[in-house]
């Protein structure tokens, strides 16, 4: 389904992913983990489509469409979903209201008609009752004082509306208790199937325990260093990161300059 | 003309000015020489004495000029480097145009509002006005309020804007050849809006108009009024609107005004409101056309526990320049005011924002807040944003905040990961940036329209996308 080779990314002439290789199957789950800073993110958002990253080197094919090419809301209509680790507060425009226009353009995109207001009411009941939200959340600004939780089961929320055929957890699981990661986890775990695949990007073990992995992948510096299974991300656990420096130069691993999307993003302008 | 302390100002001013100034101001008197001359032969004594004086505050005052505290960022050329030529007034007047004719029709009617429609600053035509005794409102012509309401015209025309006058509201007062008048009786709760359209045909060059209102709502009344400013001309040429609101005690009016001019019209405007006690005046002003355009709006909180909100909302783009200018009054205890405006820029559009408020010393208790944000679409638009507070009293709440901000990237990011569109995306973040005017009660006075126009002037064929 997706499949990336040799990619390369820099921001202002800074390398941050330094030759990655991935091949992700229909139906499987993929974990990313890493230290801070390694590029975890920026691989998420890279799939996403931002473009304050430049590729230099490399592809990313995703169902045979090169996606380099396509615009983030065409791929959101491929069927590519990030879920933020850090949610964007949009003050102004109404959960419903954003969650309808999605699901409409793509509905549109793939020659669909639109889903009208009480149909589109229908469909997100039944997804909020998976993800135990408020119903007053609708009818808040996006995001919006949302509880850092909250913010969290909105993303995956949104997921479940959406229904993509690739799904992107970009620390989906930092900042929440542990109901609210259960929660989550049961939300992600629901939508799991044959046709599906998700990847978890995470710094944590603790996730992968409600959402079991098929596949890990540790990345540090720009590059994936060791892939496994289930079992390495246990193993990752108990013996911490500097394990692999084994197999690596110690530079490797050492936590170079800060990620820039480990930060969240400045208030808006 | 007797000797004066004013006049020796006028003559140290006078002597300050270029000759160029003094060509345009020659023009001025000249031109108000021959319209007072004509207006006096109709109009009572008292409003040709006003216009007189408002005259000869206009000659002592001068043009504005960039040395000018409040006009410092403004483009002056456009006002600076000739006269604009007043029509000769007409005496007679068409009334009651049943179809209301084709210029009113578009753009900004509503249904179900009373219509004053006035053209080139003259009454045109009246649509859909019950019998007077109805709702407790009339509306009409300068002409017919002078006759029918001779005490009350005297009482309030050119009486509540008079403090700190600016010269191109005395321009007004010299040359308005008409006004449209408004009188709500005491305790009338007016259901239906009325909307006063003042068109401008814009003919010949350098031409100027007039629009004059004049809004006395009595004790206890309520009334909801739309004001527009439209007009066709594709030539230079200027609107001088100057509107007066008497908010008598605990009246009540909402008013929005729209100002949608042609693109190479000049528009000044001023807005001046006096409040009784326990008076509520809310306002919004919107600006969308003309090439040049400034509002002053004066609040004068001149009665306890009375209550100001203040809105305005600027969509510019090309090369055009929007000024608004606020002064909040507050002079007795327990007032209320807010003032919320907002820009929206495009290409190298320049806008100013300058909000005062003054509380005297009696005015304890006030609660005052003033806030502008702007939104910049463009890398060339720019803004300047001056709060002036000035507090007397010590018991006082008073905020203000300004902001000015490019549209935010990662909420537009985040929108198109969930697959909307670029376009659709970048209209949802601008409408959502608005939508704190967008809400304001009095706006649902414009219907659907506003929402439309906004939509137009973000629309695909002139987006600039950046950083692609």
């Amino acid at each position: 389904m997706l499949e990336i080779k040799n990619l390369h990314v820099h921001i202002g002439g800074k390398p941050i992913l330094r030759g990655i290789d991935l091949a992700i199957h229909a139906g499987e789950v993929h974990a990313i983990m890493g230290p801070n800073g390694s590029g975890k993110s920026t691989l998420a958002q890279v799939i996403a489509g931002r473009d304050t990253f430049e590729i230099s080197e490399g592809s990313i094919q995703f169902k045979g469409k090169d996606l380099i090419e396509l615009e983030p809301e065409e791929r959101a209509a491929e069927g590519i979903f990030l879920a933020f680790q850090y949610p964007v507060e949009i003050p102004g425009v109404g959960n419903t209201y954003f969650l309808r226009a999605a699901l409409n353009a793509k509905r549109k995109y793939h020659g669909l008609d639109e889903l009208d207001a009480m149909d589109f009411l229908t469909l997100i009941r039944e997804k909020m009752k998976i993800l135990h939200l408020d119903e007053s959340l609708l009818q808040r600004p996006v995001n919006v004082g949302f509880s850092g939780g909250e913010k969290k089961r909105n993303e995956i929320f949104q997921m479940a509306v959406l229904e993509p055929s690739l799904a992107v957890l970009d620390e989906t699981d930092s900042g929440l208790d542990i109901d609210a990661l259960r929660i989550v986890s049961e939300g992600v775990n629901a939508m799991r199937s044959r046709d599906r695949a998700i990847v978890v990007v995470t710094h944590y073990q603790r996730l992968l325990d409600h959402i079991v992995p098929d596949h890990v992948h540790v990345l540090a510096n720009g590059r994936i260093i060791k892939s496994g299974t289930a079992d390495l991300a246990r193993e990752l656990e108990s013996k911490g990161y500097s394990w692999l420096e084994t197999d690596s130069s110690a530079d490797l691993l050492s936590p170079s300059d800060e990620d820039p999307l480990t930060k969240p993003s400045g208030a808006r302008g | 003309m007797k000797e004066s302390p004013r006049q020796d100002d006028m003559r140290g001013r006078a002597s300050l000015v270029t000759a160029s100034d003094n060509e345009i101001l020659a023009t001025y008197r000249r031109h108000h020489h021959e319209t007072a001359s004509i207006l006096a032969k109709v109009e009572p004594l008292w409003l040709t004495q006003r216009r007189k004086q408002a005259m000869e505050s206009f000659l002592c005052r001068g043009l504005p000029g960039p040395r000018d505290e409040s006009w410092r960022q403004s483009d002056l050329r456009d006002l600076r480097s000739a006269a604009f030529i007043p029509h000769s007034p007409h005496l007679e007047r068409t009334t009651n145009d049943p179809d209301g004719s084709s210029p009113f029709k578009a753009g900004w009617a509503q249904n179900g509002h009373a219509r004053l429609n006035f053209l080139d600053g003259v009454f045109h035509s009246a649509l859909g006005f019950h019998a007077e005794s109805d709702d407790g409102v009339w509306a009409g012509s300068l002409a017919d309020a002078l006759r029918l309401y001779p005490q009350r015209m005297e009482a309030y025309l050119g009486k509540i804007a008079h403090a700190d006058p600016d010269a191109f509201l005395a321009l007004n007062t010299a040359f308005f050849a008409d006004a449209a008048v408004v009188l709500i009786e005491k305790n009338a709760r007016v259901d239906r809006p009325l909307h006063v359209t003042f068109h401008t045909t814009g003919s010949t060059h350098r031409s100027l108009d007039t629009a004059r209102l004049l809004v006395v709502a009595d004790a206890g009344s309520a009334f909801s009024l739309l004001e527009t400013h439209t007009g066709e001309g594709r030539e230079l040429g200027m609107s001088l609107a100057a509107a007066e609101f008497h908010l008598g005690e605990s009246s009540h009016v909402d008013h929005l005004r729209i100002q949608d001019e042609a693109q190479d019209q000049v528009h000044l405007g001023t807005i001046h409101a006096h409040l009784e006690t326990g008076a509520e005046y809310r306002g919004t002003a919107v600006s969308l056309g003309a090439t040049f355009h400034r509002l002053e709006t004066h609040a004068d909180l001149a009665g306890p526990g009375a209550n100001v909100s203040l809105g305005g909302l600027y969509l510019a783009d090309g090369s055009r320049f929007v000024d608004h200018l606020t002064t909040v009054d507050h002079g007795e205890p327990e007032g209320k005011s807010e003032q919320v405006y907002q820009g929206i820029l495009k290409d190298s559009s320049r806008a100013v924002f300058t909000g005062r408020i003054r509380v005297r010393q009696d005015a304890q208790k006030t609660d005052a807040v003033q806030s502008n944000a702007n939104l910049l679409l463009s890398p060339d638009a720019s803004v300047h944003s001056r709060p002036q507070l000035e507090i007397l009293a010590d018991d006082v709440k008073c905020t203000h905040g300004a902001t000015i901000g490019a549209l935010d990237d990662d909420a537009l990011f985040y929108a198109r990961t969930r697959g909307i569109p670029f376009d659709i995306a970048r209209m949802m973040l601008v409408r959502a940036f608005a939508s704190r005017l967008l809400e304001r009660p009095e706006m649902a006075l414009a219907g659907e329209s506003l929402e439309e126009r906004i939509g137009d002037f973000l629309s695909p064929k002139d987006r600039v996308k950046e950083g692609k």
